[in-house]
């Protein structure tokens, strides 16, 4: 692929890879130093001849800054050592275990306010631990599918499902955890979880 | 259960992780199959599913609302500028006359030959009393219309200048930024597309505008974008003559790649810029600008 066009290829997702270090980061100054790094490690020669653009150079592309930028901010953050945050979790990439069983919950969509939702779940998404925000965003808002994620962090599908179902488990638990918010928000449950009648 | 398909899933699914895949569209035909049974026997779980598609378009329009910020994109762009420009580091090579016996007799004549057609090709253009402008004049209008093309094409802040958005009220709305009424083409016929065209700022001349185009490649690839830029002539626009276009090509870098053809017409001059060859080419059957081309 010609530099040029690799350029043109690239800088189109740098909204989507300037919200991933944003999410990743928490933090607006380090997300910009983390999407500067992206862009000056993508761009080198090496990484331009090296890209494989396969049957869909957008998506390739954006899987592949995407990698870029889990990475990039992995080594930030095994540089930042006096910090405590658990980069184990990152490379606990083992745990291929059967995605959760217990089924999503039971409410009344009738009576729900999505809109009020947004508000309240945009702290719960905050107070998520990296990894599942980073996994999160991939799935909802750059709609990749289990697969494709899996292949950008290099981790088994089945841990990308059961990041998706605790981070998903974390954002419906505080929607409940008080029972006038649950009540504001018409979040009416109409039934527990009962995995049984799922189990062949 | 889970018969190998489409699904992404290698591990068998049962329970809250056939719903949950369900809603995020990670089923394969046989297990959505399984899924409308089970729907059919148990429908409160159609709410399960609903709730989870619902949680997911929330947590997109709250985690989606982040853009990059233009002082960072612009950081980027030089960024990426500077890398385009930057020369090979110099490395101290023995001479070629030193070191390359009988072959460089052989580098002598095709020298020869080299200057032989330069000389030739400059004496077909005095023939059509052509003037080829100097790379001086030409350097800063080549790099802003280059740099103005791509970044049209990368971000979307530029293209918020393009206030005229019919190709019917072109003409009308950029006679009155250039003076005299421009050639606009109308290249429906040709499968070009108008996109939009705004003032800008050519440098070394008048009033300035900026038209966008897209075609289809005519090599197969992805669609072709073309800018024409228009400028009102003056003492300090390059002297073009005006049945001659001129290509100016990418010696000193500034033109990032891209194609640029220069032409005349009357007091007005323009600028095409393509990414590649083929598609300026095709604007230039299609408008018929200049046939005789000046190599700059």
């Amino acid at each position: 692929m010609e530099r040029p066009e690799f350029e043109q290829l690239a800088l189109e997702h740098l909204d989507s890879v300037f919200r991933m270090a944003l999410h990743l980061a928490r933090n607006q100054t380090e997300a910009e130093d983390i999407v500067q790094e992206v862009f000056a490690r993508a761009f080198r020669p090496t990484s331009i001849q090296g890209f494989q653009p396969g049957e869909d150079p957008p998506t390739a592309m954006r899987a592949w800054l995407f990698t870029i930028t889990h990475n990039v901010f992995l080594t930030r953050l095994k540089q930042a050592s006096r910090r405590a945050t658990p980069v184990a979790d990152f490379f606990d990439a083992t745990d291929n275990q059967p995605p959760p069983d217990e089924p999503p919950p039971l409410y009344d969509g009738q009576t729900l306010d999505w809109e009020q939702v947004d508000s309240r779940i945009k702290t719960a998404i905050d107070d998520l631990k990296p990894e599942f925000r980073e996994v999160l965003l991939m799935w909802a808002v750059e709609g990749l599918k289990y697969r494709e994620i899996a292949a950008i962090l290099d981790v088994p599908i089945g841990t990308i499902m059961s990041r998706l179902h605790r981070a998903r488990k974390i954002l419906t638990d505080h929607l409940l955890q008080d029972p006038q918010t649950a009540d504001d928000l018409g979040l009416r449950r109409l039934g527990n979880p009962d995995p049984e009648h799922l189990t062949r | 259960m889970n018969d190998q398909s489409t699904n992404s899933n290698e591990l068998p699914l049962t329970g809250g992780a056939f719903l949950r895949a369900a809603a995020d569209g990670e089923l394969s035909p046989a297990e959505q199959a399984r899924l409308e049974a089970h729907l059919a026997a148990n429908p409160a779980d159609k709410a399960r599913i609903s709730f989870e598609t619902g949680l997911r378009s929330c947590c997109c329009r709250v985690m989606s609302s982040a853009k990059c910020p233009d002082a960072l994109r612009n950081r980027i762009l030089d960024q990426i500028t500077s890398t385009d420009t930057v020369s090979p580091p110099a490395t101290r090579a023995r001479s070629f006359w030193a070191t390359h016996g009988t072959r460089r007799w052989l580098g002598a004549i095709a020298a020869a030959v080299v200057l032989f057609v330069g000389v030739a090709f400059v004496m077909n253009l005095t023939r059509y009393g052509a003037n080829v402008p100097s790379q001086a004049q030409f350097a800063q209008v080549v790099s802003y219309v280059a740099k103005e093309h791509r970044e049209c094409d990368i971000n979307p802040d530029r293209v918020r200048k393009f206030t005229i958005a019919s190709i019917e009220d072109a003409p009308g709305a950029l006679a009155s930024i250039v003076g005299s009424e421009p050639t606009v083409p109308n290249l429906e016929a040709a499968g070009m597309v108008f996109k939009g065209a705004g003032r800008c700022r050519v440098p070394d001349g008048g009033q300035s505008a900026h038209l966008r185009f897209e075609m289809p490649d005519p090599d197969g690839g992805p669609p072709q974008r073309l800018s024409l830029f228009i400028q009102q002539r003056t003492a300090l626009t390059p002297d073009l003559d005006e049945n001659v276009a001129y290509l100016l090509t990418d010696k000193d870098g500034v033109s990032y790649g891209s194609v640029v053809y220069a032409w005349r017409k009357g007091d007005v001059l323009y600028y095409l810029v393509a990414k590649k060859l083929s598609a300026c080419n095709k604007f230039r059957d299609a408008v018929g600008i200049p046939k005789t081309v000046a190599a700059r």
